[in-house]
């Protein structure tokens, strides 16, 4: 299987380009692609390594040399918020499109798109358990948020667009990364994470090796099609989170959170703050039947890593 | 033990009442186990906690006494339709504290809440660890799956504004929307009537608000005029009747999609409560 990774440099690029080919159920031929330089991680030095912008017309050569590409996963992605709007939704909405218009061109079996249970949206009308066909009602104020709700919607646009031609897209919940930058851990970098007052929703967290565990699934399972919900094996209170890594919680009255009044926090609440108020919790039983998904045995090999880690 | 009869007031201040409701609570068929969260976000200590104080207001306030416990079914899907009293949901914590200590298999009742309550500091929180949940079709779909008894108050946020103490165990309307969701998941349903309630919080009036889900600002004798006292309900007596379960499925499940047709199932359900409600209080 030769499986073509977009945004290969970044975190989950990285891993995934390892994993995939260390795997017996893929044992892919990597082919990298990423506007930034090449990260070497490990012993992975032969993941075939191509510079290339997913926006960029050029990109088109990436299909032309490889020959057949059976899968593309699509990570490309920028969330910086110092960038303009319009440049995150030109690399987000428009490299997706870009990037599925040739998969489809190329006679790419299987395209696989990492989303979020974000793209739900918090609100309190929402159900305990949301399923896969709840409409997308993610904050589209919030430009990380917008980019990622349209590349859904683009994703699912392109769905039957032609013969075995398969969209996996992957919501998964709030991702817990070792390392780096996420939305995620930026909130809960500090000693104290804030909170709002009164309100403690039900929340998800994924572990990476949940988050690799359901993209080898995705592109292993010849059927998989349409879109996941991929929760993680932790399910519990926003402040039991909080607390089982350590840390203790700031709860704030709500109106002082409230983006006109965030002060010295600001750095570290990047979204919605209907995100720690409503719960946005997904219902993973599609995966759990379809892809065969068990995030409870994945955890198993974490028990013994440092707490900070396993929650 | 295993009568809450026996309980005397001095077992809520040594934790035998506690006990008492954590073994109700663990054999009923909430589904809560020690450490677990349910998808509702339903948490052992704090249901435990919540209906030990309420089995205390059950038994010492409102000495509520239920007529027809036996309909409350052992096991399996059930939808508990009532009348709803302004203020504070006591009637519904009766009904629950009812269902859980009274038969002797006890059941755990799901509440369906008003989303607003959702947006309500701490008490968004109290209702989620308490396994109530706001009504919306996955939700439903989920109590029914997990076969739990379900209540509904189908005059719900808008039938109670109306019901000031003049106008008190009169039922407004019902919508259409919980008669299906019966039909849908072919649950029988539970008539039930609450006398009593109306007493503890007699609501005047009220003064509507510019905007929210609760569009009253209820106001009481006592409330608002002595703050956050004021919702101190008075100790009424509750007497709470639970009728047969009624099975509209076997008949009408495929009429679900025609409101036209589960309009006069409501109405008749509507009148059927009504008349309890009438014989209960002898009128």
């Amino acid at each position: 299987m030769k499986v073509m990774i977009t945004g290969a440099s970044g975190y989950f690029g990285n891993l995934l380009a390892e994993r995939l080919r260390a795997d017996a159920r893929t044992a892919a031929t990597v082919v990298g692609v990423d506007v930034r330089e090449k990260v070497v991680r490990g012993d992975e030095k032969d993941v075939k390594f191509i510079h290339g912008d997913t926006r960029k017309k050029r990109i088109e050569d990436v299909f032309k040399i490889e020959g057949k590409i059976d899968a593309v996963v699509h990570l490309a992605r920028e969330t910086d918020p110092a960038l303009t709007s319009d440049h995150l939704m030109i690399t987000n909405v428009y490299g997706t499109f870009h990037m599925l218009e040739l998969a489809r061109k190329y006679g790419v079996r299987k395209f696989v798109f990492p989303s979020s249970s974000i793209v739900y949206g918090a609100r309190e009308d929402n159900p305990a358990m949301i399923r896969e066909n709840h409409p997308l009602l993610g904050n589209r104020d919030i430009p990380a948020i917008r980019d990622r709700v349209e590349a859904d919607l683009i994703c699912q646009t392109f769905a039957h667009s032609a013969e075995d031609f398969n969209i996996v897209i992957l919501r998964f919940a709030p991702i817990w990364r070792r390392a780096g930058a996420g939305i995620l851990s930026d909130y809960m970098s500090g000693d104290t994470v804030p909170t709002l007052l009164g309100f403690d929703p039900m929340f998800q967290i994924i572990f990476e090796e949940e988050v690799i565990e359901a993209f080898i699934l995705a592109l292993a399972n010849a059927r998989a099609a349409g879109a996941y919900n991929v929760p993680g094996s932790v399910f519990m209170p926003l402040s039991e989170v909080v607390r089982r890594m350590g840390k203790k919680t700031l709860p704030l009255p709500e109106f002082l959170v409230h983006y006109k009044y965030r002060f010295f926090w600001s750095k570290n609440l990047k979204f919605d703050f209907n995100y720690i108020k409503y719960p946005f919790t997904v219902d993973g039983s599609r995966a759990r039947e379809e892809l065969g998904y068990r995030p409870e045995e994945i955890g198993r090999e974490r028990q013994s890593a440092p707490a900070q880690q396993r929650l | 033990m295993d009568d809450h009869k026996k309980l005397k007031p001095r077992h809520f201040f040594d934790g035998d009442a506690k006990k008492f409701v954590r073994g109700k609570v663990l054999r009923s068929d909430a589904g809560a186990a020690e450490g677990v969260y349910d998808p509702f976000g339903l948490d052992v200590e704090t249901i435990v906690s919540t209906i030990t104080f309420l089995l205390f207001m059950y038994r010492f306030y409102f000495r509520v006494e239920v007529h027809g416990i036996e309909n409350i079914p052992d096991a399996g899907p059930g939808l508990i339709v009532s009348n709803h009293a302004p203020i504070l949901p006591f009637d519904a914590c009766m009904i629950g504290v009812a269902a859980l200590v009274e038969p002797e298999h006890p059941r755990f009742v799901r509440t369906i809440i008003n989303k607003t309550i959702s947006s309500i500091p701490f008490a968004s929180t109290l209702m989620s660890r308490s396994g109530q949940v706001i009504g919306c079709d996955e939700n439903v779909r989920l109590i029914f799956e997990n076969k739990n008894l379900m209540l509904v108050f189908p005059t719900g946020a808008e039938g109670r504004v109306h019901s000031v103490i003049t106008h008190r165990y009169r039922l407004d309307t019902f919508p259409v929307g919980f008669m299906e969701y019966a039909l849908r998941y072919r649950t029988p349903i539970i008539p039930a009537c609450v006398t009593g309630s109306e007493e503890s919080a007699m609501a005047l009036g009220s003064i509507p608000l510019p905007r929210g889900g609760f569009r009253h600002f209820p106001i009481t004798p006592i409330f608002p005029w002595l703050g956050p006292l004021g919702l101190i309900p008075f100790p009424s007596k509750f007497d709470i009747y639970f009728d047969p379960p009624v099975d509209y499925f076997t008949e009408h499940a495929h009429e679900v999609d025609n409101p036209a047709k589960v309009r006069p199932l409501v109405d008749g359900l509507h009148d059927r409560i009504q008349a309890m409600l009438d014989g209960a209080l002898g009128r």
